[in-house]
């Protein structure tokens, strides 16, 4: 017990050490990095309550992050099409592919996150968009984009 | 949403299924070796090899290998069995030896996984594999039937081999010196001790496998003085808690790795509380 | 005819030699005493002859009419076998394990052969009992009734009764003496030199050898 305790001590205190030094990538395609500090724009507002088929804002965070990955690593593509609502936190990446938005959910220490990219036509970046890691509300369509010969998949909003 | 809404929610998504028998045989698997390994003062090797296979586990991401278990199930098996073969009177020179290549590992893992960076993979957050939080929640349908097969071999030849087992783990000299073949059961054992610590990576994540292998045991010897009643208690035990620890992540929200260690600790208190009970 | 026997055997660890120029004959029907001080090797030798240790010089040959995996061998209890969980009836039961061979139980042969060896030493009320419970001397007669359920021909001892109460230990060696008489050959360490005059066919008495420096 004891040294489960220690180790698991020690360990946070590498996890530490180590996490400050950030994410050191440069892979083609959607990067993992965080940028913060977006332009002041106006919150989203409350969305009026509408059925969808998934409906992650019902699911606490374990189950969530694993439907997230059914999802996301499906390849029957049988959740194409569904209509999903997400609550989670925005943020946003300029990439050569353009500038990608994000809904993601992070865990209780903040370590892990996932979550989706989603595209909204109707609004106009940067006003129209929140502040990074400001809350967000997602109601869409799961669709299916190919960029640079990866599929990806995100939400399409619709109101 | 009530309760009993929200779990026959959660429990109708097949992941959590998946995650509830996986769960149940990983757990069933690490105790029964477990009570050898206890026994046999090998306690620390749920780390040590744990630690090891996240190390290989790193490797195997930073060289883009897909199948990761391609090199990472080969390692722990060699190193499982250069541990447990050893001879005896090496142990002592052995154990230093673990602990530098089982922390070694780990952090040479971690800091590597950092300066490569592997691409960005959904389930392979550090953390995850380390804690355990969500791992065994995205299990593909291949997986759990690998684990399904794994562990039936397991309990079969754990069966088959019981009492040769018990001999090798109570007296290796008398069981050799009786014509038992000492030396393959020990590579057996090994090997499946090997196997079962990288398939309870996914349910617990590395750091905390050695409460698999070492709470059930150690609760059971509070309370049973025979062999086959502490070794039926842990398995009892160990299935209870990583039931209990799965249903209240699922529900809860919590971490599932954690969860399920601290069912067995809390199982563990109680265990010792009525061994002191009944012993007074 | 001779069962064992070692030609200028030379007994130690690693580089050190503790015994040399051994000489050994063990034959059929022996009851063979092992004698000598502490630190004169004797449970070395006792080691070496059962493949524990290898010999430093010399060899040591085995007839074949000994059944290698017939031996009944008690050693010295061991502080890891004092906690270990297990009851008397699983470890005396755990001696017949070379007529296991491929089958995964005991047969019935083997426990009432388990059954005959804790009656005949006085411990069949006690096997439902866990070992850690008992006395030293119970664990004792334990390992004896484990030891015999293994030996078929052959029963090597090492200091079978250190420790034991004076009426205990003569009624160990009463045991012993009628399986000797019943066709066992019986090696055993002892300090008991008394018991050497009396019971032994063949003694060897190892002394502390002067090493010249």
């Amino acid at each position: 017990m004891k040294k489960i305790i220690l180790t698991a001590l020690l360990l946070s205190a590498a996890v530490l050490i180590f996490g400050q030094t950030g994410d050191r990538s440069d892979n083609a395609g959607p990067a993992k990095n965080v940028q913060s500090g977006g332009k002041s724009g106006t919150k989203v507002s409350e969305l009026p309550p509408q059925k969808t088929d998934i409906d992650l804002t019902r699911l606490n965070y374990n189950m969530a992050t694993a439907l997230i990955y059914q999802i996301l690593s499906d390849e029957s593509g049988k959740y194409l099409g569904k209509t999903i609502r997400i609550k989670g936190v925005y943020s946003y990446d300029d990439t050569v592919y353009g500038i990608f938005h994000y809904v993601l959910l992070f865990d209780a220490t903040a370590c892990c996150q996932t979550g989706f990219i989603f595209e909204d036509k109707r609004r106009r970046y940067p006003q129209d968009y929140p502040e990074a890691f400001d809350d967000i509300e997602i109601v869409g369509t799961l669709c299916e984009r190919t960029i640079d010969g990866m599929d990806m998949i995100y939400i399409e909003c619709w109101n | 949403m009530n309760l009993i809404e929200t779990i026959k929610l959660y429990f109708s998504y097949p992941f959590v299924i998946y995650a509830l028998i996986t769960g149940v045989l990983i757990s069933l698997c690490a105790s029964l070796f477990g009570v050898s390994l206890v026994l046999k003062r090998f306690s620390y090797i749920g780390d040590g090899l744990s630690h090891s296979a996240f190390g290989a586990l790193a490797i195997a991401s930073v060289l883009r290998i897909s199948n990761s278990m391609l090199i990472v199930m080969p390692v722990t098996v060699l190193l499982a069995v250069l541990i447990l073969c050893a001879k005896e009177n090496s142990k002592i020179k052995g154990d230093a030896a673990v602990s530098m290549i089982s922390v070694g590992a780990l952090a040479l893992g971690y800091l590597i996984m950092n300066i490569f960076s592997p691409p960005s993979n959904l389930s392979g957050d550090v953390c995850s594999t380390l804690f355990g939080s969500t791992l065994i929640l995205t299990l593909q349908p291949s997986e759990v039937i690998m684990s399904v097969v794994m562990s039936v071999i397991v309990v079969l030849f754990f069966i088959f081999a019981y009492n040769r087992i018990f001999a090798v783990t109570f007296d290796e000299e008398f069981a050799a010196v009786s014509g038992t073949n000492v030396k393959l059961y020990k590579i057996i054992i090994s090997i499946f001790i090997a196997i079962i610590i990288v398939l309870a990576m996914n349910l617990v994540g590395s750091l905390l496998i050695s409460a698999l292998i070492i709470f059930p045991t150690v609760s059971a010897l509070q309370l049973f003085k025979s062999f086959k009643t502490v070794t039926i208690f842990s398995c009892g035990l160990s299935v209870l808690c990583a039931v209990i620890g799965i249903f209240i992540a699922v529900v809860a929200g919590t971490p599932v790795g954690p969860t399920i260690v601290a069912a067995d600790i809390l199982a563990f208190g109680v265990c010792k509380v009525i061994g002191v009970i009944y012993n007074s | 005819m001779t069962l064992i026997e070692c030609d200028n055997l030379t007994i130690g660890y690693g580089s050190t030699a503790v015994q040399t120029g051994l000489n050994i004959k063990i034959d059929k029907g022996d009851y063979y005493f092992i004698v000598g001080e502490n630190g004169t090797g004797k449970s070395t030798l006792m080691r070496t002859i059962l493949g524990f240790e290898k010999p430093l010089g010399g060899t040591i040959t085995f007839s074949s009419e000994l059944n290698k995996n017939a031996i009944g061998y008690l050693p010295q209890t061991n502080t890891a076998m004092k906690d270990f969980p297990a009851t008397v009836e699983e470890i005396v039961l755990s001696g017949r394990q070379g007529h296991l061979g491929w089958m995964p139980f005991y047969s019935k042969a083997d426990k009432k052969a388990a059954e005959d060896n804790m009656a005949r030493l006085d411990i069949l009320s006690m096997r439902h009992k866990s070992f850690c419970e008992l006395s030293g001397g119970q664990q004792q007669r334990v390992l004896l009734a484990r030891a015999l359920c293994a030996a078929q021909s052959m029963l090597l001892m090492d200091e079978p009764v250190k420790g034991f109460d004076p009426k205990i230990t003569q009624q160990m060696y009463d045991d012993i003496e009628s399986l000797h008489r019943s066709g066992m050959t019986v090696i055993m360490i002892s300090h008991d030199l008394a018991a050497a005059h009396r019971y032994a066919t063949k003694t060897l008495q190892l002394k502390r050898e002067r090493r010249t420096v």
